[in-house]
């Protein structure tokens, strides 16, 4: 294997958190996500040799994932009828890691039912970028980057109430 | 539950760990972008293409040719070729584009649209642009098999104004069919990837 080649998949497993959470924003099911997670890696192998090094790896990986999940389809699987699962119950002790898989759960459950962009906002919201910075990625001013991310975390909250979580 | 919630279980969840990176890059190939079917899609009908000049050249080899049609046919079967090289060029760069996923997702959307767009506009003007040629060698054709009908029916069309009129018609009507058939058929084809990213791009506008 070249030594690009073996960075390039070193760098990848180091940051893989990040394919997973865009993958799982982005997609409902398992073969979706695997199909974006592929798309994502593809991409990024792709554009490798852009990557200059004045921006951590990660958040060069971030901007490349977001703007492919971004025009990434699904593929028609006729054949299959997805189920929307129900959300999981509460969790009956006060285990506080299955409190927090009930939190995930519902939150990307609702997070499904908003706009890519919306998605996009949350996403990088979450990972702690300002609004400067989320505007910054999406191309967007800083004001847009803070209206458009409120709407969105008032769309999430009132889906994730929808569920029947209190939020 | 509130945001703060949601972050601290979002950065600690084990399900992130979960990916499976592929053991070599050869792995991987692209499949479900609309830029990346598009340029597929037109990869593909590209090999037609090629196939069916191939087919255009034998034509005479084929089909007997009167010797005096042969240097017209050629000479045009050579420029044919010199907009075709002009094409597939043109083709092969937009095939070969990174797609600008490192720019902002505004600029990158933007690109990727335009970028779509023209080669959707290019792949439509190479099919107008080579209906001239095809209509004269077509001619050609039939002057070296039908000369003498095809002069009668001139000579006729000449003399009798509502022939001509029948003539010109058909001429503008099938000139105007290559022209649905190639709108619908890219329409068809590649418009739901178009549509596709200009939906992302809407979302997107201030």
């Amino acid at each position: 294997m070249k030594s690009k080649e073996k960075e390039f998949l070193a760098l990848i497993t180091s940051n893989k958190g990040i394919i997973r959470k865009v993958s799982r924003t982005y997609m409902d099911t398992p073969d979706d996500q695997a199909d974006l997670e592929q798309e994502i890696i593809y991409q990024l192998w792709k554009s490798f040799d852009s990557f200059q090094q004045q921006s951590s790896f990660s958040t060069w990986m971030y901007r490349v994932a977001l703007n492919t999940a971004l025009v990434f389809f699904k593929k028609d699987r006729r054949k299959i009828i997805v189920q929307e699962e129900p959300p999981p119950d509460m969790p009956s002790d006060e285990n506080p890691t299955a409190v927090k898989e009930l939190q995930l759960a519902h939150f990307y459950r609702a997070v499904q039912k908003l706009e890519r962009i919306e998605k996009a906002l949350v996403l990088l919201h979450l990972e702690n970028y300002s609004h400067k910075e989320i505007g910054e990625n999406l191309g967007i001013s800083e004001g847009n980057a803070r209206i458009k991310l409120s709407r969105a975390k008032e769309k999430l909250k009132t889906l994730i109430k929808q569920q029947g979580y209190e939020f | 539950m509130n945001f703060d919630d949601i972050k601290d279980a979002w950065n600690n969840d084990e399900e992130n760990e979960k990916l499976r990176v592929p053991a070599s890059i050869d792995q991987l190939k692209s499949a479900q972008l609309p830029v990346e079917k598009l340029r597929r899609g037109m990869k593909g009908e590209m090999y037609v293409q090629l196939f069916s000049l191939l087919i255009i050249g034998l034509v005479p080899q084929i089909i007997f040719l009167s010797p005096v049609f042969v240097v017209p046919f050629y000479t045009l079967y050579v420029a044919m070729l010199g907009v075709s090289a002009y094409y597939f060029f043109k083709l092969y760069v937009f095939y070969k584009s990174s797609g600008a996923v490192t720019l902002t997702s505004k600029e990158s959307l933007y690109e990727l649209y335009y970028e779509a767009r023209l080669s959707i506009e290019m792949y439509k003007s190479y099919t107008y642009v080579l209906c001239p040629f095809g209509l004269v060698m077509g001619a050609l054709l039939i002057l070296s098999h039908r000369g003498a009908a095809l002069t009668n029916l001139y000579d006729f069309a000449v003399a009798n104004e509502q022939v001509a009129l029948i003539l010109s018609a058909s001429l503008v009507t099938s000139l105007f069919s290559v022209f649905l058939v190639t709108e619908y058929w890219t329409k068809s084809s590649y418009g739901k990837y178009i549509r596709q990213i200009k939906s992302v791009l809407d979302e997107i506008k201030e």
